[in-house]
């Protein structure tokens, strides 16, 4: 239900990112998704890729701070609205969505979801037959 | 013109004859110390070896090192039931130091701040506003009781709340005021902010600004903005507080009451006496009092003695502007700082690297202080958690160093190393 996901630290200046993407391609790694949310100093960069450990440890061995951690990822049906009656489930629980992004794959709408109470978000997934994506998926 | 006229106007030889005897005065009764009675038997002296104020170079130097060592009372020489009040230095680097005083050494205290407030002009009709921290910081009670000795009325108003003290400044009719000097270019933005001009619709004419380094550009600023004359002064809780060393209306030097004080200037390095002129670590010894004499204490403050006489007819010796530290301690907003207490506190998270830098700045007119870390850890893929290690940084800071300094998370490696001489503070602050 879950795919793994690197966020970054990155400092709010030129160069951050460049550094970045640069260490992932020395590493052979692809990128399938990715997401920068910033604030005035520093931004995290979430990214989803087709090797997350083998990322997550070129990024480390280059001194980088970023952290692996489990996401969860739903596919979407193709149509208007299919995204608000999938969060409306998530809302109607009484959950908080601590950050959301989505891409296509394959002309399949994603959803990359955090929730404050992963628990309860994973019995209502199973409850309401969503489609979850694994990393293999991916690829 | 004098508010001590017989020990302002005293010439050199009358001022050393009565620093001599204050001084085998002060000696003998620092035998009562536990501290001084042991520092003098390890060096073989004794209070009679004293027989001319050149013989002060025999006794050993007097540290903060000391001070720490015999917390809280230890170096005391008055009997604790003597002392009616205390204060203390804001450090937890090790344990703050702390100076007792005797009801005698209060009013003697009040006095020198009176004649001090008295030699730049201000006189009882004066209203005198006091923008210090009340409490265990000097500014506060010490300029409050000299004030009041002067006969002025007098306002504590305590440190901030600009617009409070604004109201105070129109509302009572505030004539003299203390203040740091970054604090003024603040309260001036303020004041212009609510469309008051303080040169026409205030009744300021004397401001005095210290604990806090600055240039004399900075000083004419400010003279400028209020159209008001300001007066440097020089004070350390080690040496009461406030009152130790003022500028008289010249505004050329500062003058030390050498009826208080004996000062030598030194080379840190060679702890030899600086030669005249030549800028050095200042060293005082107090003669006048009771509760816990210090000898050649070593102030860190790095000045000089400017040569010739002042007109204004004292002969008590001039110090220059400070000219910084020969330690690593900072002074903000009239707080001092240490590095290592900012090092102890990030020491105790995990999620930070072992480097960090502190830089002082002048944003909008006011002194701030950025404390720089790295991040070792990314412990989290969720801004909250970074946003409350920040938010809880700050606070620990905060209370430690009793200034809010504004924390930057920056990225692993980019903060210069720890090896050999890292560079921890760096001081942008405008002077001018």
């Amino acid at each position: 239900m879950t795919i793994h996901q690197l966020s970054v630290f990155l400092e709010n200046k030129p160069g951050a990112l460049d550094e970045i993407l640069n260490i992932l391609k020395a590493a052979n790694v692809q990128i399938i998704a990715s997401t920068i949310s910033d604030t005035v100093e520093y931004g995290i960069y979430r990214i989803i890729t087709n090797e997350p450990q083998k990322a997550y440890n070129a990024l480390k061995a280059r001194n980088i701070s970023v952290n692996l951690a489990d996401v969860f990822a739903i596919s979407l049906d193709n149509k208007v609205g299919s995204a608000a009656d999938v969060i409306s489930l998530f809302t109607k629980a009484g959950l908080n969505i601590e950050y959301l992004y989505s891409f296509l794959i394959k002309n399949q709408g994603i959803l990359i979801f955090r929730t404050d109470n992963p628990v309860i978000t994973n019995e209502i997934i199973s409850l309401n037959n969503l489609t979850s994506i694994f990393e293999s998926d991916l690829v | 013109m004098y508010y001590n006229p017989e020990i302002e106007t005293m010439t050199r030889p009358e001022i050393e004859k009565f620093q001599l005897e204050r001084l085998q005065k002060t000696v003998n009764h620092c035998m009562n110390s536990e501290f001084y009675r042991q520092r003098f038997e390890e060096n073989g002296i004794k209070p009679e070896d004293i027989k001319t104020l050149e013989d002060l170079k025999k006794i050993p130097f007097t540290t903060k090192d000391d001070l720490r060592k015999t917390y809280p009372f230890g170096i005391a020489s008055a009997p604790l039931e003597k002392a009616v009040r205390l204060h203390s230095s804001s450090g937890t680097t090790g344990n703050p130091t702390v100076i007792l005083h005797t009801q005698k050494d209060l009013d003697e205290w009040a006095i020198a701040v009176a004649r001090c407030l008295h030699m730049v002009g201000l006189r009882p009709k004066d209203v005198f506003q006091n923008t210090s921290g009340y409490g265990m910081f000097t500014g506060g009670l010490g300029f409050q009781y000299g004030a009041e000795r002067l006969g002025m009325l007098t306002v504590p108003a305590a440190a901030g709340n600009s617009k409070r003290q604004i109201k105070f400044i129109t509302d009572f009719g505030t004539t003299a005021l203390h203040a740091i000097p970054s604090y003024l270019g603040r309260l001036f933005e303020v004041m212009k902010d609510e469309g008051l001009d303080p040169k026409k619709e205030t009744k300021l004419r004397t401001l005095i600004i210290g604990a806090e380094p600055h240039s004399e550009e900075q000083r004419r600023r400010i003279e400028e903005m209020f159209g008001a004359k300001a007066y440097n002064c020089f004070g350390m809780s080690e040496m009461c507080g406030p009152g130790v060393a003022f500028e008289c209306k010249e505004q050329n030097g500062l003058h030390i009451w050498e009826d208080y004080y004996i000062v030598e200037i030194i080379n840190p390095d060679t702890l030899e006496p600086s030669k005249p002129g030549e800028v050095g670590e200042l060293v005082l010894t107090t003669i006048n009092r009771e509760a816990m004499p210090l000898l050649r204490y070593r102030t860190r403050d790095l000045t000089s003695i400017l040569p010739g006489e002042c007109p204004c007819g004292r002969h008590h010796a001039r110090l220059d502007r400070m000219k910084g530290r020969s330690d690593d301690m900072i002074i903000l907003k009239g707080v001092n700082i240490f590095p290592i207490q900012v090092e102890t506190i990030l020491m105790n998270f995990k999620e930070l690297g072992t480097d960090y830098l502190i830089t002082m700045e002048t944003i909008d007119s006011n002194d701030e202080m950025l404390v720089e870390v790295e991040l070792s850890d990314m412990f989290t893929d969720d801004f909250s958690r970074l946003q409350s290690l920040t938010r809880e940084i700050t606070r620990q800071l905060k209370d430690e160093l009793l200034v809010t300094p504004k924390l930057k998370i920056v990225k692993k490696g980019s903060l210069p190393q720890s090896e050999g001489k890292a560079v921890r503070v760096k001081d942008l602050r405008k002077l001018v």
